[in-house]
């Protein structure tokens, strides 16, 4: 599938969990430099997938955001949850965005995602295979996603 | 009636989102036990009595569908409602959750209401 076409696909998937989750509502694209925030603070999460295409998804929010989102999914105020929930809470939706996205771009075949890990691979020049990335504004921060697709069957 | 409950899940977060989506839906439940992947879960079936079992797919150490087929072969087990709640809604892993005994299927993401109706689907069923 050509990076174009996988864009829109991924708004699709972040804006279905963090609606059903989080009842939050991404409001377009934007980027993390205009969010003005620096990639060492991020809040991340990764994972491994495999199927008829396989790679890797990661997903990064500023800890406010981070914080935010893990609130409105754990139903919890934000003051009482501990660094590793927030990021636990990362993780989850890391495999949540990533299975409802391989879901959209090929709805039959099954597909097995490793356990999702606080990792972020940001170099794009590293990149193993075709990179797509895409970041969704929030009120509260934004939402950074990118996928790399390495082999497709 | 109320059910003894069992939620595997290796996300700490899912499975206390599960449990609280549980009490909102008004499903009573007279225990919820929790199990990080499926060997968890296998301890927990040895020594707990369990009636519904929440079931992630993607675990480390043993996985849902591993965790199925044990169950499917285990007569101690044969009483067990099985759900699967899983990020893969491909027809693939569906049918094959299903051939292996499941009796439903929620897919994440989830609002409340349609574990609520799963499991409400599922108990009208088994009486």
């Amino acid at each position: 599938m050509q990076a174009v076409n996988v864009k829109p696909l991924m708004s699709d998937a972040v804006a279905e969990v963090l609606e059903a989750m989080c009842f939050m509502f991404p409001d377009g694209e934007t980027t993390a430099a205009e969010a003005g925030y620096s990639e060492r603070e991020w809040i991340c999460g990764e994972l491994d997938f495999s199927g008829s295409e396989s790679g890797k998804f990661g997903i990064a929010v500023p800890p406010l955001a981070a914080v935010a989102i893990a609130a409105n999914f754990l139903g919890d105020d934000e003051s009482d949850l501990t660094s590793k929930q927030v990021s636990e809470v990362i993780c989850e939706l890391t495999n949540m965005i990533c299975g409802s996205l391989l879901a959209h771009m090929n709805p039959k075949n099954a597909f097995t995602l490793s356990p999702p890990r606080p990792e972020f691979s940001s170099t794009v020049n590293g990149a193993q295979g075709e990179r797509t990335e895409c970041t969704f504004a929030l009120d509260e921060g934004f939402i950074y996603t990118w996928l790399e697709i390495r082999d497709r069957i | 009636m109320a059910y003894n409950v069992l939620i595997v899940d290796d996300s700490p977060g899912m499975r206390k989102v599960i449990r609280k989506m549980l009490g909102q839906s008004g499903f009573v439940t007279a225990s919820c036990l929790e199990a990080g992947d499926g060997l968890e879960a296998l301890a927990v079936l040895s020594k707990e009595r369990v009636d519904i079992v929440f079931t992630d797919i993607n675990m480390p150490n043993m996985n849902g569908e591993e965790l199925m087929e044990q169950i499917s072969i285990k007569p101690e087990c044969k009483h067990l409602l099985v759900i699967v709640v899983s990020t893969d809604r491909s027809e693939e892993r569906m049918q094959r959750m299903m051939a292996l005994g499941a009796k439903g299927y929620v897919t994440k993401p989830f609002v409340p209401r349609t574990l609520g109706y799963a499991l409400t689907k599922l108990t009208a069923r088994s009486v």
